[in-house]
């Protein structure tokens, strides 16, 4: 795919563990905070980040390959070629990405939720190909 | 057995290793991108394993430009035992995980860990799987649980098992001093109850930690 990197074992390595400490650091400022919306759009921030990382192994595993430097829509179309279920985690993070790191207004319980679930599923995937 | 060669069990050779590559995902390879992936091979192996292949039916090929693009043949007869194969990984986790999910006396964490969790495994490695186990239970039932699921895990791949079990209070009490435990949260494959439940288990510092 045209923007994708040929992956190599150290690509694939630091890339996962980038998504295990985005992980491990989103649920210490969850745990920090008083209350989880006071630091949502944080958690939040560094799920998707776990995701996006996730996603560069699984492809790594996969496809020999990862995204790098191209839009969203190139970066889930490449690991839906590798994971389709990973890929619908993917698009949930990355709807989220530009609105609760640019936007004005804070990430929602729901929000949260899904990035939650979404981060989960990736960082499993990722871990198990 | 080892689960980065899963199609090793049928052929321990580099036809093998292809085929585990093609069957994962539906899409078409250059030799030099499964140089890439398997570049414990030469490239010149692969093309020939992909002819050796080509010629039975189960990898097609297309041309394009100047390079050969090649595919697993997924209406082949032999398509569907081959995925099987490939996944054989996804598919030792998921029966783990069924498995745990049905016991009497459920474990409150249960992962993979050491060389399978790491990708380092080889043929002869040990299946290492960290259990922890409930303070409030049946605990004659537990061990035979445990005890019944080392030797079907054998099994199951021809690995030893070997089971590291704490209990829920041993966790919660010095967990924290376990290197493996930490471990397991860096790489483990969580098989029961959920990754977060042992990290929050083990805090990264003691409280007295942050005012230091």
């Amino acid at each position: 795919m045209p923007g994708a990197r040929r992956c190599t074992p150290q690509v694939r390595e630091g890339r996962l563990a980038k998504a295990n400490q985005f992980v491990a650091v989103a649920r210490d400022v969850a745990d920090l905070a008083d209350q989880a919306k006071d630091v949502a759009d944080a958690y939040v921030t560094l799920l998707v980040h776990a995701g996006i990382a996730a996603a560069d192994v699984i492809c790594c595993a996969r496809l020999g390959e990862y995204a790098h430097g191209v839009d969203h829509n190139d970066a889930i179309a490449l690991l839906k070629t590798a994971d389709a279920a990973a890929a619908r985690h993917l698009e949930t993070l990355l709807k989220m990405k530009t609105r609760v790191g640019y936007g004005h207004t804070p990430a929602s319980q729901e929000d949260l939720k899904k990035a939650q679930r979404a981060g989960d599923a990736l960082l499993k995937a990722a871990r198990a190909v | 057995m080892d689960l980065a060669h899963p199609l090793a069990v049928v052929t321990p050779t580099l036809d093998g290793d292809i085929l585990a590559v093609l069957a994962l995902v539906d899409t078409a390879f250059t030799p030099r991108q499964l140089h890439g992936m398997l570049s414990q091979h030469s490239e010149d192996g692969i093309r020939r394993a992909l002819r050796r292949l080509t010629s039975q039916g189960i990898v097609s090929d297309a041309r394009a430009g100047n390079a050969y693009l090649y595919r697993l043949s997924r209406s082949h007869l032999a398509a569907e035992p081959i995925i099987e194969l490939a996944r054989m990984r996804q598919t030792f986790l998921a029966r783990l995980e069924d498995r745990l999910g049905s016991w009497a006396v459920a474990p409150v964490y249960g992962a993979i860990f050491g060389s399978v969790a790491r990708g380092s495994m080889r043929i002869d490695s040990d299946i290492d799987l960290l259990l922890i186990r409930p303070d409030e239970g049946d605990r004659d039932r537990w061990d035979d649980l445990v005890a019944q699921l080392t030797a079907d895990v054998t099994a199951w791949t021809g690995n030893d098992t070997r089971v590291l079990e704490f209990s829920e209070s041993e966790v919660l009490r010095s967990g924290r001093q376990e290197p493996v435990l930490r471990d397991v949260v860096a790489h483990g494959l969580t098989v029961a109850g959920t990754a977060d439940w042992l990290r929050r288990a083990l805090p990264a510092k003691e409280p007295n930690d942050a005012r230091s």
